[in-house]
């Protein structure tokens, strides 16, 4: 063990379930490459944790692969979108202000996520009554499954059904 | 888990890319709770390639909420009070979805009432048409059971279901349980293995060693290792489905168990393996011809050795010399 070694437990976590996470992530991201890049990247993050998991250590490196999924996700969608921009501009710009570049596709890429936050709100917005209310409550108040389900007076499946409604019209709403 | 489905009927306004997110959302919230199967997880986003464009859908939008929380919450506005009115009608549905299939249609109680009816195909397939439009090819040495839209079969069979909206098809083989309202597949029975491939739609797979059920889509086949509870979904190639409705067996990459259960169909003997070749696979096409030659075709090809005794022939490692 070296100095870098991540703290108590989690390096051996990981080599433990290396194989099934590889798998795991193959059938998650369809690409195997992009898999092994994942795990990678998994590797870095434990490598900077400060404290391991609490309770179900093969879990928890679950939830991390599907983290570590959704962020590489969301930079290839910003990086998209920077590329866009800058194709717009590089027409005008000439070698030394690159930095000034960049900050405007920065600039660019919070602009479409603002844009898109809008288009989010406005669909939550027009969501069904129990949907809304549903979605309001568990995603964006942050309550549990359990405390929304109280504050609504229905079961705890009948939230994730509202859920499921809320999302299935999200999701035609932000593909427009 | 195999019966969260039976019972709850397919909502009619429901349509496929709808039906796939609320699977997909019904397996995001899933990770929340200790009990969450991963492995099931993992063969649900392989079975379709919707399963992940959907799941990655539903990621996305929740990480983009999750992110901007501050400003949603600026910008909805809060809902007032109100109760829900068609809360029972989800709840029902909610079995089905957390079990994350497409199909979920039940048998009503008079098809179950039916008397079951036989039809088993000696030396030759055997073609069945039922009266719903329903066409099962009979492999050789194989029978069906048929009650109603239940059916048990003993060997191996292809189903072409047309789709109706009002009924589900569901067959036993060799343990588990095939549910389908509308598609081509076929299945394989072996002592020890059990195969299903499907041409068109998709079925779900259940048996009460599954934790939960399992869907296979079109292109994909399951092996079912019945001694090892397990089953793997690997692709199966449609152009090959049923080969052998041509005259052919075509295997890729299968147990010996499943093919020398299929060659002993068409010889009209028991086909046994040695248990040394337990672990063996076979990948080829034999042709079937009149069934007498295909054990020694088998033999030649991966180099075993045969022992015939009556109507029995048995495959075992072939001695060095």
């Amino acid at each position: 063990m070296t100095a870098d070694d991540p703290p108590s437990g989690l390096a051996a976590l990981y080599f433990q379930y290396r194989g099934e996470l590889l798998r795991f992530l193959t059938a998650r991201t369809g690409d195997r490459l992009e898999a092994e890049d994942v795990l990678q990247d998994m590797w870095l993050r434990l490598e900077r944790a400060t404290d391991g998991p609490i309770g179900n250590g093969r879990a928890y490196l679950y939830r991390m692969a599907q983290n570590v999924v959704i962020n590489r996700l969301r930079e290839r969608q910003r990086r998209a979108a920077r590329d866009d921009a800058w194709h717009d501009e590089a027409y005008g710009t000439v070698g030394g202000v690159e930095d000034a570049a960049d900050q405007r596709r920065d600039a660019e890429a919070q602009l479409i996520e603002r844009e898109q936050v809008a288009q989010l709100a406005s669909a939550i917005a027009n969501l069904p009554e129990g949907a809304r209310r549903a979605f309001r409550l568990h995603k964006i108040d942050g309550l549990s499954q359990s405390e929304t389900a109280e504050r609504l007076g229905i079961s705890i499946s009948g939230v994730e059904k509202h859920i499921a409604v809320a999302m299935k019209h999200l999701r035609k709403a932000m593909k427009d | 888990v195999a019966s969260n489905y039976a019972g709850f009927r397919q909502a009619g306004r429901t349509n496929v890319t709808d039906a796939i997110t609320e699977q997909a959302v019904a397996w995001h919230l899933a990770q929340q709770r200790a009990d969450m199967d991963w492995e099931a997880f993992a063969l649900w986003l392989d079975a379709d390639p919707r399963h992940r464009e959907a799941y990655d859908a539903v990621a996305r939008i929740d990480d983009l909420v999750e992110r901007n929380r501050e400003t949603l919450a600026r910008l909805v506005p809060d809902a007032p009070a109100a109760p829900t009115q068609r809360r029972l009608w989800w709840t029902a549905l909610g079995g089905a979805v957390a079990a994350g299939l497409v199909l979920f249609l039940t048998l009503t109680p008079r098809e179950v009432a039916a008397p079951a009816q036989h039809f088993a195909a000696q030396h030759s397939i055997r073609t069945l048409r039922l009266g719903d439009g329903t066409r099962i090819d009979l492999a050789p040495a194989s029978s069906v059971d048929i009650k109603g839209q239940e059916i048990t079969l003993a060997g191996a069979a292809a189903f072409d279901v047309p789709h109706r909206p009002d009924r589900t098809l569901l067959v036993h083989a060799g343990g588990i349980d095939v549910r389908d309202i509308g598609t081509r597949f076929e299945i394989s029975g072996a002592q020890t293995t059990v195969l299903v491939a499907v041409a068109e739609g998709q079925v779900a797979l259940a048996s009460p060693n599954f934790a939960q059920p399992v869907p296979l889509s079109a292109g994909k086949r399951a092996l079912v290792d019945r001694a090892a509870q397990s089953v793997a979904i690997l692709p199966a190639d449609v152009r090959e489905f049923a080969s052998w409705r041509r005259g052919r067996l075509s295997y890729d990459d299968a147990p010996l168990s499943l093919v020398a259960a299929d060659i002993g169909r068409y010889a009209d003997a028991t086909v046994t393996i040695d248990p040394a070749l337990a672990g063996r696979r076979f990948t080829g096409v034999l042709t079937i011809g009149d069934g007498s030659r295909l054990a020694d075709n088998l033999a030649q090809i991966m180099g075993l050795d045969i022992r015939r005794e009556a109507d029995r022939i048995r495959l075992v490692a072939r001695r060095d010399r």
